[in-house]
């Protein structure tokens, strides 16, 4: 019966990749046809799961190729497919028809909240943890939910691919007899000498709730944190950047080219790298972390009028993954113009929840010509901004319309921090 | 006249962006205030303060900072009893009720709360008794109480006590509440012609009034 269910679910796959449609149809058909159909299939020997609440799709993808590209078969969910039927969908297009994988690994993002429902059935044989942090709250309550989510779901022949500078999956990592291997940043130029932000998720020693000391902060709560009455640290890092400059050096031998500097990114590069050195030797590693033309749709470089544009997507309802686009634009030299626009809070949920907003550290941007404010919501955005700044700085417009013209008002260069799907609307208002 | 106005926990109890609240207040009230930031372990002087404010957090977190303030039950209630101004968002109202699980809370109100696993999201509109608008928000929590009676907002939600006030609304309630916000700096700096000037702050609040969302989702 299940060998139906998967040649009917490879026909729909086939079909949708025609049609141009999504990716999780045909897991989403197979799990309500037969609920059991997980057990059906003969995993390859390595299953590697990537989650966290931000960098599971750049990560996994990194994976994937730098496998892939060193001979090894892989199979990779592609983006935003991490939900129980991305998953099974990924599977069934991995296996034949009798459920046999035909592959030495599957690398498969994972949505932080539907790791407990997906671990269960696939065995990882390794956990990539990225990050727990604030994110989405209506969705997923608070990061303690998400916390509790991943514990319960952690099987113990699984090797933890742990992100040793956030002291939130390092406690989760610490509950655990299994394997592990921590990675982290050393103190570079982009890190901190002490906590910034106020949106801090924990900063209290999990063993005996004394606030934490940070020898220096990466970013939000990640860094080289301790407690200063008991034995919780940062824990010895197995792969850790050793120096930044144009590029990143991992355990001081190791070089990786990095095309704009963001520490999210060196994380993720980091994370791929520590998860990949444990099948093939680090130098093949390190070769194609370089040689990966990422796609990275994040990030952007226009010209308009003779002046640089930046687009940086930010993650709405993430100020962790924001902050990240803020900490950039603060350490470019000279005027700026800044765009913000998004024409949704959430695609999964109707809830005007605008709090996020006030976890982004939007003060420690200087020399700004003009803050442009876009959208459906640019008066949320413009209170923000107001809370610093006088209104004289702030331009509030209901769309790009008149954004070309907008812009040749302003001065300096233009940093426009925007969404998915905002970015379209942006190029299209200044004529690109 | 110099204000003084006590954030405690900012590092425990700050979830949803609760730290706005203070920012719209520094901005407004500029070198007329004082601004301290206390946490855990921290003296705290309530016969120092014109007005506490507490944020929301996690469960946990609750719990911690309330192991912290009990220390100071008698003064927080003498402070109360003098009309002075008190506010506490989300969570952390809880620990002035009676009880929270099996944690004895400092029993000034007479409410208990319970935690919960999954969290429970309501998008707000209610009325106060003091202003003329509705007062808007979103509540998402993984706990709740049984508060009847006093209750801050018109949808049974809440507790006002003198000028105490405690709601499951989080993150920058002031900001997304103009008419309150405007109410409140005219009691603090006892300057009845005080008017709020932010017109951004005002036109973001009628959005809100106009959005579908806020139709669907109206109590």
């Amino acid at each position: 019966m299940y060998i139906l269910v998967i040649i009917l679910c490879k026909i729909i796959s086939f079909l949708s990749k025609l049609i141009g449609r999504g990716s999780s149809l045909p897991g989403v058909i197979a799990y309500k046809l037969n609920s059991n159909i997980f057990s059906k299939f003969k995993m390859p020997k390595y299953v590697i799961a990537v989650t966290g609440s931000s960098g599971k799709t750049s990560t996994s993808y990194m994976i994937y190729k730098v496998l892939k590209n060193n001979g090894l078969k892989v199979y990779h969910n592609s983006k935003g497919s991490n939900l129980l039927g991305g998953v099974l969908t990924l599977i069934i297009n991995s296996s034949n028809i009798f459920g046999k994988i035909n592959a030495d690994a599957l690398v498969i993002e994972v949505d932080e909240r539907f790791t407990q429902m997906i671990f269960e059935k696939i065995k990882p044989t390794h956990i990539v943890l990225l990050n727990i942090t604030r994110d989405q709250p209506p969705r997923q309550g608070n990061y303690k939910s998400v916390y509790k989510i991943i514990k319960d779901s952690i099987n113990k022949e699984a090797t933890l691919i742990v992100n040793a500078d956030d002291p939130i999956v390092t406690t989760l990592s610490k509950e655990f007899d299994n394997e592990k291997v921590y990675f982290g940043i050393c103190k570079c130029k982009d890190s901190f000498d002490d906590l910034e932000s106020f949106a801090l998720d924990m900063v209290y020693c999990p063993k005996c709730n004394t606030k934490l000391k940070y020898n220096y902060v990466s970013f939000s709560n990640l860094g080289d944190y301790y407690c200063p009455k008991c034995d919780f640290k940062r824990p010895n890092l197995d792969f850790e950047i050793t120096s930044v400059t144009d590029e990143i050096t991992i355990n001081d031998k190791y070089n990786i080219k990095v095309k704009y500097d963001m520490l999210y990114l060196y994380y993720n590069l980091l994370a791929s790298f520590t998860c990949c050195s444990l099948f093939i030797a680090s130098e093949h590693v390190v070769k194609e972390l370089n040689d990966i033309s990422f796609v990275n749709d994040r990030y952007n470089k226009i010209l308009f009028d003779n002046r640089n544009v930046e687009i940086i997507n930010g993650k709405n309802e993430n100020a962790i993954s924001y902050n990240q686009a803020m900490n950039y634009i603060r350490n470019k030299k000279g005027i700026k113009t800044i765009v913000f626009g998004f024409e949704y809070i959430s695609k999964r949920y109707p809830y005007q929840d605008v709090s996020w907003l006030y976890d982004i550290d939007f003060e420690f941007i200087t020399d700004v010509d003009k803050f442009i404010c876009v959208g459906p919501w640019k008066n949320d955005l413009a209170t923000r901004l107001s809370l610093f700044l006088p209104e004289d700085k702030i331009i509030t417009v209901d769309n790009y319309d008149n954004l070309n013209q907008i812009l040749k008002t302003t001065k300096g260069s233009i940093y426009a921090v925007l969404n998915m799907g905002s970015e379209i609307l942006f190029k299209k208002g200044i004529g690109e | 006249m110099k204000l003084t106005i006590a954030y405690l926990y900012y590092d425990l109890l700050n979830l949803c962006g609760e730290n706005g609240n203070i920012k719209i207040l520094k901005s407004i009230l500029k070198d007329k205030v004082d601004i301290k930031y206390l946490t855990i372990g921290d003296k705290k002087e309530f016969e120092k303060y014109d007005l506490v404010y507490i944020g929301h957090g996690i469960n946990e977190n609750v719990k911690l900072a309330l192991s912290d303030l009990k220390k100071y039950k008698n003064d927080i209630k003498k402070y109360i009893e003098d009309n002075k101004f008190f506010i506490s968002t989300g969570s952390s109202y809880e620990m002035f009720g009676k009880r929270i699980d099996d944690v004895e809370a400092l029993n000034i109100f007479d409410y208990s709360s319970k935690t919960f696993e999954k969290n429970e999201v309501f998008e707000v509109n209610a009325f106060i008794d003091d202003i003329s608008s509705t007062v808007v928000g979103i509540i998402n929590r993984t706990s709740s109480n049984d508060n009847k009676k006093n209750n801050f907002l018109s949808i049974n939600e809440g507790v006002k006590y003198k000028n105490f006030i405690g709601t499951y609304l989080l993150g920058p309630l002031l900001i997304r509440n103009p008419e309150f916000l405007e109410n409140l700096i005219k009691e603090l700096t006892k300057n009845p012609d005080y008017k709020l000037e932010n017109k951004f702050m005002i036109e973001a609040y009628n959005d809100t009034l106009k959005r579908k969302e806020y139709k669907k989702y109206r109590n």
